[in-house]
């Protein structure tokens, strides 16, 4: 088995995603274009180790919104009121 | 700045006032389709950087996508704030954190695949101020961002945003890579950018 690679550092919250030994091959992976100011030139590439993580991380993060239980507008703000504004609310529905 | 406009022989306008006072063009690519696109080897040598971008959409099986920035050269996205609205109705988001940095800020919405209209595009613009500033050992930095369109010519179906987001740099002048991906599909199709540096 081939030797986990090391998590190019300020990236850790990648880390359960992480996991290059397990990813597809180059030739299967999503494709990305490039343009580099320097050279002036455009190219397409396979998406590297780092952003087929981060891949896996945004799906993960977009199934554990589809996920989460949705809160009225009304009431997250309702949430962060303080105690007096909660009062005088009550007051003025009563 | 000076009280007379430059004008040599060669060209109509100097380039040395060009490059301190003008707006250069960086880089440029029209209707990328793919995974993702990115923008590598960022001059640092301006005051400001600025994004003017159009989309046609996202692959996504819903109406709507988002527009996701990454910066992953080094510098890390901490936190983005939005207030938009799609039709009549406004929202305020906000995402990422502190402790953990999703690297993907959000810089304008789109068409999904279920919501794409025949001609109808959104666009964008994102300002990175100071882009540069050097003098401190790390910095927060901020970009802001608009951005507005439609995904089909239905009612309800146009938007209008405001997006800002914060981002760390370990050095003065890291931002070296710009990346654009869909928020949620995998696809973004007839993706065109322009990036002007200035100052």
């Amino acid at each position: 088995m081939a030797r986990k690679s090391k998590l190019p550092e300020g990236h850790e919250h990648l880390e359960p995603y992480w996991h290059p030994e397990t990813f597809p091959k180059a030739k299967d992976r999503p494709i990305a274009h490039e343009f580099d100011c320097e050279t002036q030139t455009e190219s397409m590439r396979p998406f590297t180790d780092l952003e087929y993580a981060d891949l896996l991380h945004r799906q993960a993060l977009a199934e554990a919104a589809d996920a989460a239980p949705k809160i009225h507008p009304l009431v997250a703000q309702v949430a962060t009121m303080t105690d007096a504004d909660k009062a005088a609310l009550k007051e003025a529905l009563s | 700045m000076p009280t007379t406009f430059p004008v040599s022989s060669a060209t109509f306008i100097d380039t040395a006032y060009l490059n301190a006072y003008g707006a250069r063009l960086l880089g440029k690519a029209d209707n990328i389709s793919a995974a993702a696109t990115s923008i590598v080897q960022i001059p640092q040598t301006y005051k400001h950087l600025m994004v003017a971008w159009k989309a046609k959409g996202t692959n996504v099986a819903a109406a709507s996508d988002r527009i996701a920035m990454r910066l992953p050269s080094t510098s890390n996205i901490y936190v983005n704030q939005d207030v938009h609205g799609v039709g009549a109705t406004t929202t305020a988001e906000e995402g990422g954190s502190a402790t953990q940095p999703d690297f993907s800020g959000i810089v304008g919405l789109c068409a999904g695949a279920s919501g794409t209209g025949a001609n109808n595009f959104s666009v964008g613009q994102i300002w990175f101020p100071n882009y540069t500033d050097a003098g401190l050992t790390a910095l927060y930095q901020h970009w802001l961002a608009i951005s507005g369109g439609s995904w089909n010519s239905s009612t309800g179906a146009i938007h209008a945003g405001i997006y800002n987001g914060q981002y760390y740099t370990a050095t003065p002048g890291g931002l070296a890579s710009i990346q654009f991906q869909p928020y949620s599909g995998t696809t973004l199709a007839n993706f065109s950018w322009r990036l002007y540096g200035m100052g």
